[in-house]
């Protein structure tokens, strides 16, 4: 079953400078959350940043995985409004 | 995206089309549970491995969550303003 854990390190491995936040709400293995932040997100179209972290999961999202809810900020923003999440 | 407008599949496909039906744009929807091509097709041709994907006027938006932030950022609706 895939961990939290393996897809935290797939997502900081593909996406570089990232810190990924990853949890498994359901704890069923196929449906995570994360929130990925990273400075080479600045200036990115939202969907190419969405783009950038879930084709690091491609070959999850090919087997047991789901989805990923994601949410990605610049460290600037995350700085912001981190307050707001319980990580 | 996985089932129809009328009858989503998955919780994801099924909030997409819940924002799409609040701005009262005429859109159109494919089920790949039902074509196995256009399933894998579609994410070669985006380059993007999940389903939902939302297209306005042929060009590619993105997944569900780009979906919701750009419905709550007002960007969705200016994309949409150019839908006839």
């Amino acid at each position: 079953m895939t961990t939290p854990g393996e897809i935290k390190e797939m997502i900081e491995k593909a996406v570089p400078k990232a810190t990924a936040y990853v949890s498994d709400p359901n704890n069923d293995g196929e449906h995570f959350e994360a929130i990925v932040v990273s400075p080479v997100f600045e200036g990115m179209l939202l969907v190419k940043q969405h783009q950038m972290v879930l084709n690091a999961l491609r070959d999850k999202f090919a087997g047991a995985v789901h989805a990923l809810r994601l949410k990605t900020f610049t460290p600037m923003k995350w700085n912001e409004i981190k307050n707001q999440f319980s990580v | 995206m996985k089932g129809t407008a009328d009858a989503p599949m998955c919780g994801f496909s099924a909030q997409v089309v819940n924002i799409l039906k609040s701005y009262n744009v005429p859109f159109a929807a494919r089920n790949i549970l039902e074509d196995p091509e256009l399933r894998q097709g579609i994410k070669d041709f985006t380059n993007w491995p999940t389903i939902p994907q939302v297209f306005i006027n042929g060009e590619f938006i993105g997944g569900c969550d780009v979906t919701v932030e750009l419905h709550e950022n007002g960007e969705l609706k200016k994309l949409l303003s150019a839908v006839k």
